[in-house]
């Protein structure tokens, strides 16, 4: 040390040099860690901070589209964009953060004017300043929100729900921003060869969303959006908050009136003129008008305001698989489709925006024009549709339990105090329509009571979701699970003979009840009422034709034996019953992912508008017995309104299955089913005679008139139309329910679902199948007959039939 | 006579060419940068070929403030450096008055306007005056004067003297509060007591008990500088935190920084990419980052060049001069420039506390472009007199005792250790 210190002595004799050296050397140490970490921003992360830095010089804004149409067959309009005005406000002004902003520069202004410096200030007295200057302006956003609801003519309270309803879809979008990031840096980390656990990165991303402003009140009517738009530009006479030098406030911060669209059901509710002179007898009379609310609302759907984060995460703002914008994501503000086609059909009907991107360095601006979303063209007539749902109409009579509903029969006993009671006559009946072209296999109608309108959503919502009984949200006629009963006969028939099982030669003594040594169990329906068989009453066994014609179980219960599980099994898989086939895909739904979460998520997403399958025992899972009672379609088997009609139909174009489809272009899968000719004629001449034939089960109806007196009249009473029918009455387990006769609480009940399924035609030709079910109707030729031979009346009133 | 008075006042033998003027080259460089860095950051967009110059009033008002500056520095160069020591301590009592009275409460809004919080500033008219600059140069100055020819500051009690010199004006600078400016203090006196020949044990013993009392004083700041001070170490755990509030202007200042890559980008652009993205103080403190903006990590190391070229001339003209008096002027006066410069170069790229420090020379700014060329000027002056005849049969400066002779090595001690070690301690 000493050496070196005597050589440095040596070449800077001078102590001064040698320190100024020593000094010089300490500066250019020094100026190595600013000029490193220069290089480490323009090198090393240059790109991402050139990025960062560019990205505010592109503004961005969007240009609504128009949502597209949904009409019927015969070009209706069911639900279409009209224009309108939206009320959107700033983000800020939603969240209050306006009050703040104005608060802090008026509190600072203050503390300057008297002389005190505001970061002098420790941090409790800034909090007072603050919250002293933001009072009048907290004030001022209270006052404009009453006068917001007002002129909107809502509650506050709905205003506010909407407020927290875009707040937390922004709060969402950065959650999700946030969480991309986090990937990023996560992935950026490990790239960069660390091990562990990555550091947490606390920095609060902010979405252009938080910048925006969102939609509070969407498709309002000119004279409100007028009304809106006189506020906009109106302010206070005073300036804010008494700053010296302040502007006046205006009176709604934030408000843009934006041209929109509304949507519109213009056939929600519909008038329909009823003849009433081809109802039952004890209801006959002239024309009723009724009001029919929610024409095929279920098939339709609606649109809600309300994004869930399923939705957002559905279809993000981001492509994840293109990394670029998706013109369709969804932004706070948006409608989406809810429940029927407009669900089903979101993402064409949805539309893309358009978009007007504006670079702030070139002037040059790009525009990405909007597309509108397309229209979609169903099968349904809506004018016959509305003619099914007004025969549900409580006032009519119809689909409400009548007394001669009822069937006495010989071994009814006094039932026990605690057994399940029948349903009160008068109580309302629910059930579900559906009509399908037999050529086409197209849907004409498809009906599910009972239905509510776009009116009662808005207003009864809550109270319509709570109502347990009727579950009005619930599309019957492809969602409800119902045991099909004896309507599946001809099924059955056919699949017999074509399995070999069973010749159409062949005739089957009616035993009364299936097993010799049980004459308790498994009998059929006649030995049960009246303790006689069919055989009897014919006065010969039964061919095919006839148990149909009949409805015999016990020749039904021998097919189910013969078929066994496997075939049996199989007779229901062809028609897209049950997990081992494929389910009716009306709403043309995409298949859902694998992954059991998303699975899950999924589903539930699409409760409203899923899938038809039914259920239906595996093979393996259906003993003897239980083949032997599916037979005539009890057991473990549930299909839908939905199945019933098109199988009937299938039926009737001898053995061609085709997917019935709810859209006008949807592509169909067609198939014969390879049932025998033979089997075919049999199960016609069988569905003819129950129509149509003494002993047939949809034929007459014996009628308690009012006057004590019996009338007997035919099902179907429509003079120019062959019908082909099969009633059936399917046992349910009781259920509870509250009809307002006892104090509050639930009483069990017992019925059965009355089932009639028919086809329509002219000549030999059947055109239309038509399944019926009423819920917990009872007898399916008494109470769902009458339905159908309605259902005959209205095709032809609308001139589908003579 | 008139003769006379003049070369009394000037001096005589003055040397034409020296190395002072490397520093006046290199300052108007960077006062040159400084304009363009300015109208970067104030003018929109780039006028059209055929219009006429357009400039913000920041621009034109900072190229007075250069030509003031060089005339000053001009000025203050005329004068033989002592002359100016002769007037160093009644500058120094003026602008301790001055700073006290910037600290009355009661002294009228219109006088004393508070800028950011800080009491700094005199509004006289059309020109704001801020003694704490001023104070700098009058504190090197004093300095100057106390430490030429003394030897007690080879002692511990010796360095009292000096440390309470520094320590008024810097004192009454923090209350203002300005401790970017009063922190300018520390390097200076610590440069000129390291040449002016402290013992280097009692250097570092005084820069050990300093780094352990920093920490001591977090206590005792305002709420706004410990925000700073938590931002930056937030910052250091986490790039981004902080990025909406303490450490906003931190972060913008990377960012833009940093998106000038290697080479920089266009005019247009750079005043396109400021204007969209919010720089605070873009045109003072944060001046560096538009120079980075517009010429990218190669503008960033020329302008360290030219701080380089400025040292450069600072050196030479202290190794070349053979006064005491000079020469600890102007390492005092290059101590100050190079920590104002590390300083702000430090917190606009991140890796310092923001604490409101002007870019020598570049930041907007009457006072602080006039007293660096004032600076400036003092340097040419020491530089100009080098090789003042009276000098020459001097004994060389800073030359003790118990050191070896000037061109000798050494003695060895002849006495026990032990005693050596306390006759030279």
């Amino acid at each position: 040390m000493e050496a070196r210190r005597v050589r440095l002595q040596h070449f800077i004799p001078n102590m001064f040099h040698r320190r100024l050296l020593f000094l010089a050397m300490a500066m250019a140490a020094c100026a190595v860690l600013p000029i490193l970490q220069m290089g480490r921003l323009t090198v090393a992360k240059g790109e991402e901070l050139r990025a960062d830095a560019q990205k505010r010089l592109v503004n961005e804004s969007w240009t609504e589209t128009s949502r597209g149409r949904i009409i019927d067959r015969k070009g209706r309009e069911l639900a279409v964009d009209r224009p309108s005005l939206d009320i959107a406000v700033d983000y800020k002004v939603i969240t209050g953060r306006w009050a703040d902003e104005k608060a802090a520069r008026v509190a600072r202004k203050s503390k300057e004017a008297a002389g005190i410096t505001w970061v002098t200030l420790s941090q409790e007295e800034k909090d007072i300043a603050l919250k002293l200057a933001r009072e009048p302006f907290a004030q001022h956003l209270s006052a404009m929100w009453k006068l917001f609801a007002r002129t909107a003519g809502m509650t506050d309270e709905q205003i506010e729900q909407r407020k927290r309803d875009v707040i937390e879809q922004v709060q969402y979008g950065n959650a999700l921003a946030m969480e991309q990031k986090r990937k990023r840096d996560l992935e950026k980390w490990l790239a960069a060869g660390n091990m562990g656990v990555p550091p947490q990165d606390s920095t609060r991303v902010v979405i252009q969303e938080e910048r925006q402003a969102h939609v509070l009140l969407r498709g309002l009517p000119d004279e409100v959006g007028l009304a809106f738009d006189r506020l906009k530009d109106m302010t206070t006479e005073e300036d804010d908050a008494g700053v010296p030098g302040g502007k006046p406030l205006p009176i709604m911060p934030g408000l843009h009136v934006q041209d929109s669209t509304r949507r519109e059901y213009p056939l929600d509710s519909m008038n329909v003129d009823v003849d009433t002179s081809t109802f039952p007898p004890p209801l006959k009379g002239g024309m009723h008008a009724v009001r029919v609310p929610g024409v095929a609302m279920h098939v339709i759907g609606h649109l809600r305001s309300r994004l869930y984060d399923t939705d957002l995460d559905r279809r993000p703002r981001i492509d994840p698989l293109t990394g670029k914008v998706d013109l369709g994501h969804y932004r706070p503000g948006d409608s989406i489709g809810q429940g029927g086609v407009e669900q089903a059909k979101e993402d064409e009907l949805r539309g893309l925006r358009g978009v007007r991107t504006k670079h702030l360095d070139t002037g040059v601006e790009d525009l990405t024009s909007r597309m509108a979303g397309r229209d979609v063209t169903l099968t349904i007539d809506a004018a016959l549709q509305a003619r099914i749902q007004a025969l549900f109409d409580p006032s009519l009579g119809l689909t409400v339990v009548q007394p001669w509903h009822r069937i006495k029969k010989p071994d009814d006993a006094e039932p026990r105090p605690s057994a399940p009671k029948e349903l009160p006559v008068g109580t309302a009946l629910n059930g579900a329509v559906v009509v399908i072209d037999v050529a086409s296999g197209d849907i004409l109608a498809m009906v599910s009571m009972p239905s509510y309108s776009h009116e009662q959503l808005e207003f009864s919502r809550e109270s319509i979701a709570a109502d347990a009984y009727n579950k009005t949200f619930l599309n019957r006629a492809i969602k409800n699970l119902y045991p099909p009963g004896s309507i599946v006969k001809p099924l059955v028939l056919c699949e017999a003979i074509k399995e070999g099982k069973y010749s159409p030669e062949e005739h089957i003594e009616c035993t009364g009840h299936f097993f010799a040594d049980k004459p308790l169990l498994y009998r059929c329906w006649i030995y049960k009422q009246f303790h006689t068989t069919h055989s009897a009453k014919l006065g010969h066994a039964l061919d095919g034709s006839d148990a149909i014609r009949c409805s015999c179980n016990i020749f039904f219960f021998e097919m189910g034996k013969r078929l066994g599980p496997e075939g049996i099994h199989s007779v229901f898989t062809q028609y897209g019953v049950g997990a081992d086939s494929e389910p009716l895909n009306i709403f043309g739904l995409p298949q859902l992912p694998e992954e059991p979460k998303a699975r899950a998520a999924e589903r539930s997403r699409r409760w409203p508008i899923d899938v038809a399958d039914g259920d239906l025992a595996k093979p393996a899972k259906i003993g003897p017995q239980d083949a032997i009672l599916m037979g005539i379609g009890q057991g473990p088997l549930t299909w839908t309104p939905l199945h019933a009609a098109n199988a009937f139909a299938a039926i009737a174009r001898h053995g061609e299955y085709v997917t019935p489809r709810l859209y006008a272009d949807a592509t169909q899968e067609r198939h014969t089913l390879n049932i025998p000719d033979r089997a075919i004629t049999q199960a016609l001449k069988g569905l003819h005679g129950s129509a149509n034939e003494e002993n047939g089960t949809t034929h007459v109806i014996a009628y308690a008139m009012p006057d004590g007196s019996k009338k007997n009249e035919s099902v179907f009473t429509s003079p120019n139309v062959n019908i082909w029918a099969k009633s059936g009455t399917a046992d349910t387990i009781p259920f509870k329910a509250d009809f307002g006769q006892q104090d509050g609480r639930d009483e069990q009940y017992d019925s059965d679902h009355a089932w009639c399924v028919c086809l329509a035609g002219v000549g030999d030709s059947p055109k239309y199948a038509i399944a019926c079910v009423i819920d917990y109707g009872g007898s399916g030729g008494r109470v769902a007959g009458p339905v159908a031979n309605q259902v005959v009346h209205a095709l032809v009133a609308e001139g589908y039939l003579p | 006579m008139t003769r006379s008075l003049v070369r009394s006042i000037i001096g005589h033998d003055l040397t034409p060419w020296h190395g002072a003027w490397l520093c006046v080259l290199g300052g108007l460089g960077l006062s040159l940068l400084g304009v363009y860095a300015i109208d970067l950051g104030t003018v929109d967009v780039t006028p059209k070929p055929g219009d006429m110059v357009s400039m913000s009033g920041l621009v034109l008002r900072q190229v007075i403030y250069m030509l003031v500056g060089l005339l000053a520095a001009g000025l203050i160069a005329v004068p033989h450096v002592r002359w100016i020591r002769m007037i160093a301590w009644p500058l120094m009592w003026l602008l301790i008055g001055l700073l006290v009275f910037l600290l009355i409460p009661f002294v009228p809004v219109w006088l004393v306007h508070p800028r950011n919080g800080a009491r700094a500033w005199i509004e006289l008219g059309p020109i704001d005056f801020q003694p704490g600059e001023l104070a700098k140069v009058a504190f090197v100055l004093v300095m100057a004067d106390y430490l030429r020819y003394r030897q007690n500051h080879r002692t511990i009690p010796g360095l009292v003297v000096p440390a309470l010199i520094a320590f008024i004006p810097a004192a009454l600078i923090t209350l203002q509060p300005d401790l970017g400016m009063a922190l300018l203090f520390a390097p200076a006196i610590f440069a000129m007591l390291l040449v002016a020949g402290a013992k280097i044990k009692h250097m570092v013993a005084v820069v050990v008990i300093a780094a352990c009392a920093v920490p001591a004083s977090y206590p005792f700041m305002k709420a706004h500088q410990k925000a700073r001070i938590v931002g930056l170490i937030q910052m250091v755990k986490d790039p981004n935190a902080g990025a909406d509030g303490i450490n906003f202007q931190s972060k913008q200042a990377q960012m833009l920084a940093g998106a000038g890559e290697w080479w920089g980008v266009s005019d247009a652009r750079t005043r396109i990419l400021h204007k969209y993205n919010e720089l605070p103080e873009r045109h003072n403190d944060m001046i560096l980052a538009v120079i980075m903006t517009r010429f990218g990590l190669m503008g960033g190391l020329a302008m360290i060049g030219l701080y380089g070229v400025w040292f450069l001339g600072a050196f030479i003209t202290a190794a070349t001069c053979k006064d005491a008096f000079g020469q600890l002027v102007v390492v005092g006066l290059t101590a100050i420039l190079f920590a104002q410069t590390f300083i702000n170069v430090g917190m606009v790229l991140g890796i310092l506390p923001i604490i409101g420090l002007t870019l020598p020379f570049v930041s907007y700014g009457g006072t602080s472009m006039v007293t660096v060329w004032l600076m400036t000027g003092l340097i040419f002056s020491v530089g100009m007199r080098r090789l003042s005849g009276a000098y020459w049969l001097s004994r060389p400066t800073f030359e003790f005792d118990d050191q070896p002779k000037y061109g000798q090595a050494r003695p060895q001690p002849k006495i026990a250790p032990a005693l050596s070690r306390r006759r030279t301690g």
